[in-house]
């Protein structure tokens, strides 16, 4: 049986040293894309369910594979769930597009200092980054994209092959499409669908986000939701 | 033929071109791709699902098969629509999935790799990979219990793509057979998810009934910015299996149609409130400015146009707001297709088989503008982004359709210049031993960077 190994910090010890200390090779887009609010973010137009007001069925068992974190160090990605909801994303660092990673990396900033500033929260969630470009986005470039406040309730990880990322992707149904130039060459670039997963401790998506309802009030609200459930 | 991303694969807020190009290269380019909008695919599809921004290859026909025609079983057949292509309008390839299931619509998952293809009578739903060869799809998937999955819920219809998962409209239950029915979520994958019944007078959920509540489903659509999902009401097992002479005889079974719509909150999948809408309101179609908080649908048996709206109040309401021919007639309006400048909405009306325009620039006010004869039956109409494609389609149900002579069956494509519709191709599907064609959905190799078969050579680093 799978047991977690702790992973985050726990709510409210101390931060560790690594986590402050500046980042000497900030990347500047990664810098812009990862703390200004991307063009597309729009303040949302409505008034979310009351948390508790509605269920959040289990949609389908979270996939495991191995990562790596920004210290290169080797993980399993169940490593970062079983204790905690956990929200999972998959970027791409070199992407600018403000309708996809950018707005994605705000908006998970955003949870992120809302966990900070809630310790009712901080001890239920946290969040996990992971690159879909395993080529770029090597540990180091995951810490840079981390920034110089990567948060102690984030985490920025990588594989260390297209082979060892596939089976996850294919698990959350994570689609990614190379582009292509005229003359069939990979331009680099990718499109994709933008989704953000929210994992409970079982290790069961209650939740998949996308761009139109990717907002901190709802996201905090179904979390909010999921703990009543489990009588917190 | 080979596009670019930057053309081909445009967002209704879901898809995402990722790069490496400079800040102000990529503003400008935002600012482009903000003025052109996208080119084609079909209008009214979910606006989580990946989208074709140029000319669609392929529309992929949902087919009820026909006793004693070919093998007389459903079939998902594909059409050529590749201007230029030496195969354009024929049918390329046909997949038969054995038996006859009333075959009606189907809808794509969000990453538009799958088809979701439903059938009302057996219920069962028949998933088509339509990626790994857009010319060929493949079925992949048969899900047979939906009915006890589900807790009794029959006839799935609307197939709606969801961020990871699918909602599935019923139109039944398996109790009484009536159109008392539910909302059914399976994940991407085909793994059932969740029942979320429809609310009904005695089960209101909470549910701020205006007049009826009768619990009947149909279609389905979403506006995510006002975290606003819709669902319309048609009739059960008992009346869309009869013959349509038999039921208009039948007085209770005439009784036994949809009045209503329901608003439901999205997020939570809890119903919000039940309009009154009589007459068995089917298709809905939200508009698509980014202010038009509003929602179209067309009544069958009274045969007018109703606005959904939001008033100044944030309270949605119903409003009948056009006539669509001559209702004594019964001219029986089914699908309708609203263009993608929210100004134009093509009904299709189909006892008389004609395909009406109507002037929806003012949504209280609409006012039909053009017909056309399509046939002596016309039911299902699909049109490209751009409005300059349309393709109609000619079975309503199997026991519903007309007999003898009137019963031509067949897909037509046609181009639309402002002022008329030009026909481009007609496949008859009888003589082509396919069946009774209904709903149609767009394919294109550039969604999957794929490339056509007889123009390119492999796309390979």
């Amino acid at each position: 049986m799978w047991k977690s190994v702790r992973i985050f910090p726990r709510a409210g010890s101390p931060v560790g040293l690594s986590m402050l200390l500046p980042v000497l090779l900030v990347v500047w887009s990664a810098a812009v894309s990862a703390h200004s609010p991307p063009a597309f973010f729009r303040e949302l137009q409505y008034i979310p369910p009351q948390p508790g007001s509605y269920d959040l069925p289990v949609i389908q068992m979270a996939v495991d594979g191995p990562v790596i974190d920004t210290d290169g160090k080797s993980h399993r990605l169940f490593d970062y769930m079983g204790r905690t909801f956990v929200l999972l994303s998959f970027v791409y660092t070199s992407c600018t597009d403000a309708k996809g990673c950018p707005l994605a990396t705000h908006v998970l900033r955003q949870v992120a200092s809302y966990i900070e500033a809630h310790a009712g929260i901080a001890e239920h969630l946290r969040i996990v980054t992971l690159s879909f470009d395993p080529d770029r986005d090597t540990p180091e470039v995951m810490r840079q994209y981390a920034g110089e406040d990567g948060h102690r309730y984030m985490r920025f990880l990588t594989t260390s092959s297209a082979a060892n990322l596939q089976p996850i992707l294919d698990g959350y149904g994570q689609y990614i499409v190379p582009e292509r130039d005229e003359d069939g060459w990979f331009t680099g670039f990718y499109s994709h669908i933008l989704k953000v997963f929210l994992i409970d401790p079982d290790r069961q998506v209650r939740n998949i986000y996308s761009v139109s309802y990717l907002y901190p009030q709802i996201i905090i609200n179904d979390v909010k939701t999921l703990i009543m459930e489990r009588g917190g | 033929m080979k596009r670019s991303f930057l053309e081909l694969l445009q967002s209704m807020g879901a898809v995402h071109r990722l790069c490496t190009i400079p800040i102000l290269a990529l503003a400008l380019m935002a600012a482009i791709g903000a003025a052109s909008a996208a080119k084609a695919d079909e209008t009214c599809m979910s606006p989580y699902m990946a989208k074709i921004t140029g000319q669609e290859d392929f529309v992929y026909v949902w087919t009820l098969g026909v006793e004693g025609l070919g093998d007389a079983s459903d079939k998902l057949v594909t059409v050529d629509v590749r201007p230029g292509s030496s195969t354009y309008g024929q049918v390329i390839d046909s997949v038969s999935v054995g038996g006859r299931h009333e075959a009606h619509h189907a809808g794509f998952t969000d990453d538009r790799r799958y088809l979701w293809a439903t059938g009302l009578d057996t219920s069962k739903i028949f998933i088509f990979d339509v990626h790994s060869d857009p010319a060929r799809p493949r079925l992949v998937m048969e899900i047979d219990d939906f009915v006890s999955k589900s807790g009794g819920v029959v006839g799935p219809h609307t197939s709606y793509a969801m961020p990871g998962r699918m909602i599935i409209t019923g139109l039944s239950n398996d109790r009484d057979h009536s159109g008392r029915t539910a909302l059914v979520e399976y994940s991407n994958s085909g793994t059932y998810i969740a029942t979320h019944w429809m609310p009904t007078a005695d089960q209101t959920r909470g549910t701020k009934i205006e007049g009826v509540a009768d619990g009947y489903g149909y279609d389905l659509r979403v506006l995510p910015r006002k975290n606003v999902m819709l669902t319309s009401s048609f009739t059960g097992w008992s009346n869309y299996m009869m013959d349509f002479g038999q039921m208009l005889g039948d007085g209770e079974a005439m009784k036994r149609f949809g009045q209503t719509v329901t608003v439901w909150d999205m997020h939570a999948r809890t119903p919000k409130k039940v309009l009154h809408v009589p007459g068995a309101p089917l298709e809905l179609r939200f508009a698509l400015g980014p202010n038009h908080n509003y929602a179209f649908t067309t009544t069958a048996l009274t045969s007018k146009i109703w606005l959904i709206y939001e008033d100044d109040a944030g309270e949605w309401q119903a409003q009948a707001v056009a006539d669509i021919g001559d209702a004594s007639k019964v001219p029986l309006p089914v699908d309708i297709s609203l263009s993608s400048d929210d100004k134009l909405l093509w009904v299709d009306t189909f006892m008389d088989g004609k395909a009406r325009l109507f002037d929806v620039s003012d949504p209280f006010h609409p006012k039909q503008i053009y017909e056309k004869v399509i046939s002596t039956q016309v039911n299902m109409v699909s049109q490209s982004w751009d409005g300059k494609r349309l393709y109609f389609t000619s079975s309503l149900l199997a026991n519903w359709d007309k007999k003898g002579d009137d019963n031509n069956q067949y897909i037509k494509a046609y181009n639309w210049d402002g002022k008329e519709l030009k026909e481009q191709f007609a496949i008859d599907f009888t003589k082509e031993k396919l069946g009774r064609p209904h709903i149609m959905r767009f394919g294109a190799y550039a969604l999957y960077a794929a490339i056509t078969t007889d123009t390119s050579t492999a796309m390979t680093e």
